[in-house]
């Protein structure tokens, strides 16, 4: 009993983090049809900003400020420079193009920065445990987890509450018509991009303080794991996207905590083809988007 | 009010509109007739800046709106109702009336503005709360207006407004179109029932193969109207 709470926990910190993440991809894909495989390296942003702010003896809260901030400028910059530009092209302009952009950022920091990780120097308290009757809780799982929840929470609750999160919703089915009724889609567009620069910088510390450094390629991974996510909730769909996330995330944990030793480097293979499983029932994913009327 | 002068309509190699020159006066509900291809919907959807027109100019109260963006159209107070409504399914009912008044930029007005839709279309206030997407045919097409109501629209444009709806449901779209148009809005509407739309109409233009080919007051088109439907809407007979 103990194990299994123990695992749900574990299950339930992990998935928050993919939820977080794929939640960001998921609001640009819905309103440009744009998977931006950049958005890894916003995290990566983020976690540098970070790991430079606490080396400079800047105070955690205002580090963790600087550090959501850079990645939300470095969104709607992307948005301004690469993605503009190509707007309104084809799906596979539009995927090059994000390719091409976490490339050279990732060459860039390997340049301009180092290739070798940089390790974060975060206050101590975070990598403690506790013991919370017969579960064993991690300090920083457990802010992770309800920092991650709290962050997808408040995203959802701004794109039914909000004018802006009203217009993006609207925009996500169907921009002509939104357009249509004066909602400039400049605005929109940048909107999505802050949101989902905020959710990737948010992510990126997590995901770095997790792992205790930053490198150039810190985004590869989590972006993966996003995009599966993403595709197994149903690309376009901002619940889909949380829903994946977790289910991810909790495919993980189960396998890492009852498969043979021997079989457990196959891990990540096992947890992809269970995805691919779930994909040939529900091809558009578990909480697909719906498909507006066309104009 | 609205003014077209020598427009052409390109779809690629395909001319769908040719030089084509309207003009509305403001206050009026004109109609457009012609069989289907005709050219109407492109028209409209060219006026409200979905298409860019490849020759001519439209002008808006004296200012040039070819080449703007529809969203820029709809703020100098264009609202175009679109054939298939272009209701925002995965929306409310009163998300779809916030994103007309968004638009509009009307956000602080929008009780006032919501509460008048729902006078005139009381269906849509106790179904606020539910997915557009699941309301009727019918009621989706009081949504549409309900929109275009709270966009305080003057120049309003709709593409076959009563299609597919039931009798009863069409008179209450065109009873609401004579009020919108009674309320000082200037109306250009293409509708399918021709005779109908002549019926409220004060003037009728007639478009064939993407030409304009008649101008008239809209009394003259309904008492020549099988001459009319016989010259130029012999293929739009469903």
């Amino acid at each position: 009993m103990a194990e299994v709470l123990q695992q749900l926990v574990n299950a339930v910190s992990l998935g928050a983090v993919y939820a977080l993440m794929a939640l960001g991809l998921a609001l640009v894909y819905s309103v440009l049809g744009l998977i931006n495989f950049a958005h890894g390296e916003l995290m990566t942003i983020a976690a540098y900003t970070l790991v430079f702010s606490s080396a400079a003896h800047v105070p955690l809260a205002i580090g963790l400020a600087l550090a959501i901030g850079a990645s939300v400028v470095a969104a709607v910059l992307m948005e301004r420079i690469v993605f503009r530009p190509v707007r309104g092209s084809g799906p596979m302009t539009l995927l090059l193009t994000s390719v091409a952009i976490s490339i050279m950022i990732q060459t860039a920091f390997q340049m301009l920065i180092s290739p070798l990780p940089r390790g974060a120097d975060l206050p101590d308290f975070l990598y403690q445990a506790f013991d919370l009757g017969p579960v064993r809780l991690g300090v920083l799982p457990l802010i992770s987890a309800t920092t991650a929840i709290a962050g997808s929470w408040i995203v959802v609750k701004a794109l039914r509450a909000t004018n802006i999160g009203i217009s993006i919703r609207a925009s996500a089915e169907n921009f002509t018509i939104t357009r249509l009724l004066g909602v400039p889609a400049q605005r929109v567009v940048i909107w999505t991009f802050v949101l989902s620069g905020a959710v990737a910088g948010l992510a990126g510390v997590i995901w770095m303080a997790q792992r205790g450094s930053v490198d150039p390629l810190m985004g590869s991974t989590p972006l993966l794991k996003a995009f599966v996510a993403t595709v197994l909730g149903g690309l376009g769909s901002v619940p889909g996207a949380i829903l994946g996330g977790f289910a991810l995330g909790a495919a993980e944990i189960v396998l890492q905590a009852f498969l043979p030793p021997e079989l457990l480097p196959f891990r990540d293979a096992i947890v992809f083809a269970l995805v691919i499983a779930v994909l040939t029932v529900r091809p558009r994913g578990l909480l697909p988007a719906k498909l507006g009327e066309r104009v | 009010m609205l003014q077209l002068s020598g427009v052409d309509v390109r779809y690629g190699q395909i001319q769908a509109v040719h030089s084509i020159d309207l003009k509305v006066d403001a206050g009026q509900l004109v109609t457009i007739l012609g069989a289907n291809g005709a050219g109407k919907s492109s028209t409209l959807r060219t006026i409200a800046g979905l298409v860019r027109p490849s020759a001519g100019e439209i002008r808006l109260d004296g200012v040039q709106i070819d080449g703007l963006p529809p969203e820029r159209i709809a703020r100098l107070g264009l609202s175009f109702v679109p054939e298939g409504r272009g209701i925002l399914t995965t929306l409310t009912v009163e998300e779809n009336l916030r994103v007309a008044a968004i638009g509009a930029r009307a956000t602080s007005d929008f009780d006032g503005r919501r509460d008048d839709v729902f006078k005139v279309f009381p269906v849509l206030g106790e179904r606020r709360k539910a997915l557009a997407g699941l309301l009727s045919g019918g009621e989706q097409q009081q949504l549409a207006l309900g929109r275009a109501m709270i966009h305080k629209a003057r120049l309003l444009l709709l593409d076959e407004p009563s299609l597919g709806l039931a009798p009863l449901l069409r008179d209450l779209v065109f009873a609401q179109i004579v009020r919108l148009r009674d309320q000082g809005a200037t109306v250009v509407l293409v509708e399918q029932d021709a005779r109908r739309a002549l019926a409220i109409a004060d003037w009728a233009f007639v478009l064939n193969g993407g030409r304009k080919v008649l101008d008239l007051p809209a009394s003259e088109a309904l008492s020549s109207y099988r001459e009319l439907e016989a010259a130029y809407m012999g293929s739009a007979r469903h």
